[in-house]
């Protein structure tokens, strides 16, 4: 995963203007959804584990 | 589709599936989901600073200069050249060059204001005094006991430069239950005075006119006009919107960018309804002309649009005056007007005179210690003096009226045209205001300075041309002859989009195309616009989240 990640290309300047706007708007869509789907702990999920 | 875009949309799809297939049942498994959303979301974070920060760069890039265009020096210049213009008028004098028609429309609206507006007119009456070397004091408030009382306590405030009207409005409040008049007698105070020292005023406004024609280098009201209207046009190109502006418009949300691009419906319907033959974007020398020819008919709209606006106005003053038009048998108006004019000038220095004796009468009688049984008689002369002041009150409002009267007749004919209508109105300001008041049925005074305000811009535009050849008394389908002009230019106007209650809508609609003209003949495009608006937006969501 690490050696993918380090390939991926950053030359953003071959993007069209509405690419990097759309790129921006999915990473930040993304960035919400990571939000939203962390889990908070709670007693009753730890109760279940004992 | 790049690597970099391909990379993200497959690897948020892979980190979706991921998320959605980690066991989350157990307090160890959820410490590994969010250990994994953590890494994550940090990694993410670093794709967002980096892509952000190359926005940025990129919209930065693309910003356009403001240029320095001058405008100051031209306003100013126009400033000057207005008010050369406003002293030289020849149509009014010396009381409405020096602002008391203004003054006296104030204290005769004074129901419309409270304790304090009324104090500063009255010292703008007396400022005026003060500029050309006249001092007031309180010997020269005599029209009736009352106005000596209160203006002499008002002057020692005043000679003190204090701001503290306490103790005058006491006293104007005393005085109010005996004489609720006295406001119409302050104003009848400062007429007198205003005739008293009427050579003063001349004499002053004269000498003024000589220098300002010298430091303007103007020799003439004429040469006034003429240089007033290439400074006005030169600011109109100069004030022009720009694509500067336009972008500036775009990033405030005042216009939609999205509405600019080729494709756009609204844009097309735009070009389609306001062109009768589709423009060949080809053939620039078509293109240009058309651009051009919206340009005047832009200035031609925003003129008819105030046409439209005073023309209850101009009904008004048709239906007041048209009876009155010079004709070989009626011949006898002006004769008939000069004449009612000296007969009220005699009629309102006889009052005065008598009021005169009235008011030494009761001074006398007050400062005597008369015993009680003179004191009705001292009684009477104040309820005399009361109403002969309150005659000349309505003697001089008729004198008013008449002296108005002379002038709409010095300027009457069957040819009037609606320009010249407007420049009377601006050379009488009381008389523009009472005829909005009463045409508009607007009751307060901010509004009918509003009103007024809005006129005088319409009426000081050198460069209108339509109301030029309008003539008031002439029936003219004014948008019908706009509507024949452009359509041989190619631009299909209608009578509906003439339609008075649309007009703000086609003036949006040829803004919307000399807009796409001004973006097109720039070194920016539609979208570069649209990128910068969006960057815009994300930076505004950037800085309410930090």
């Amino acid at each position: 995963m690490k050696k993918e990640e380090n390939k991926v290309n950053f030359d953003l300047s071959k993007l069209s203007l509405s690419e990097l706007i759309d790129v921006y708007e999915n990473i930040e869509d993304f960035l919400k959804y990571l939000e939203d789907k962390k889990i908070i702990q709670k007693d009753e999920v730890g109760n279940k584990d004992e | 589709m790049s690597n970099f875009v391909k990379f993200i949309n497959e690897d948020i799809e892979a980190k979706k599936t991921l998320f959605s297939t980690m066991p989350t049942k157990t307090k160890r498994d959820i410490k590994k989901f969010n250990e994994k959303i953590d890494s994550v979301t940090e990694k993410y974070e670093e794709y967002k600073v980096r892509v952000k920060k190359y926005l940025d760069t990129k919209s930065k890039s693309y910003n356009i200069k403001k240029v320095d265009k001058n405008i100051g020096e031209l306003r100013e210049k126009l400033n000057k050249l207005e008010h050369v213009k406003f002293i030289l008028n020849p149509l009014n004098t010396y009381f409405e060059k020096i602002g008391f028609d203004n003054l006296l429309y104030e204290i005769s609206n004074y129901y419309d204001f409270n304790f304090n507006t009324l104090n500063q007119i009255i010292n703008q009456f007396l400022d005026i005094f003060e500029l050309i070397g006249i001092k007031i004091n309180s010997d020269d408030f005599d029209y009736t006991c009352y106005i000596n009382e209160y203006m002499s306590a008002f002057l020692e405030v005043r000679n003190k430069k204090s701001d503290n009207y306490s103790e005058v409005s006491e006293i104007f409040e005393r005085i109010y239950w005996v004489n609720p008049e006295i406001i119409e007698h302050i104003e009848l105070n400062f007429r007198k005075l205003i005739k008293k020292y009427e050579k003063k005023f001349i004499n002053y406004i004269s000498k003024h006119q000589k220098e300002i024609m010298v430091e303007n280098s103007i020799d003439s009201y004429e040469e006034c006009l003429k240089k007033l209207k290439e400074v006005y046009i030169k600011l109109d190109i100069v004030d022009k919107e720009d694509v500067y502006d336009i972008i500036d418009l775009a990033k405030n949300k005042v216009i939609e960018i999205d509405k600019y691009f080729e494709n756009n419906n609204f844009r097309t319907s735009a070009y389609s309804t306001l062109t009768i033959d589709s423009l060949n974007i080809e053939d620039s020398e078509k293109t240009d002309k058309f651009y051009e020819n919206l340009e005047k008919l832009k200035s031609n709209i925003e003129e008819y649009n105030n046409y439209i606006k005073f023309l209850p106005l101009f009904n008004d003053f048709k239906n007041e005056y048209q009876s009155l038009i010079p004709s070989e048998e009626k011949s006898s108006n002006k004769n008939n007007v000069s004449s009612s004019l000296k007969t009220i000038e005699s009629q309102i220095s006889d009052k005065e005179s008598k009021l005169e004796k009235i008011n030494k009468k009761i001074s006398k009688s007050e400062s005597a210690f008369f015993e009680s049984k003179k004191d009705n008689a001292v009684k009477q002369m104040k309820i005399d003096s009361i109403n002969l002041a309150k005659e000349l009150y309505y003697l001089y409002k008729k004198y008013d009226q008449e002296c108005f009267k002379e002038k709409v007749l010095s300027v009457l004919n069957n040819s009037l045209t609606i320009s010249e209508l407007l420049h009377l109105y601006y050379s009488f300001d009381y008389f523009k205001k009472v005829a909005i008041k009463k045409v508009f049925k607007v009751s307060t005074y901010d509004e009918i300075v509003k009103y007024s305000e809005s006129f005088d811009l319409f009426a000081m535009n050198p460069t209108n041309i339509i109301i030029n050849g309008v003539s008031l008394f002439e029936e003219k389908d004014v948008a019908r002859i706009i509507m024949n002009k452009y359509r041989l230019d190619n631009i299909n106007l209608t009578e509906e989009t003439l339609n008075p209650d649309d007009l703000n809508l086609l003036l949006e609609k040829i803004q919307f195309l000399l807009r796409i003209n001004e973006i097109e003949k720039s070194s920016t495009t539609v979208e570069k616009i649209w990128f910068m608006v969006k960057v815009k937006e994300i930076n505004d969501v950037y800085k309410r989240k930090n």
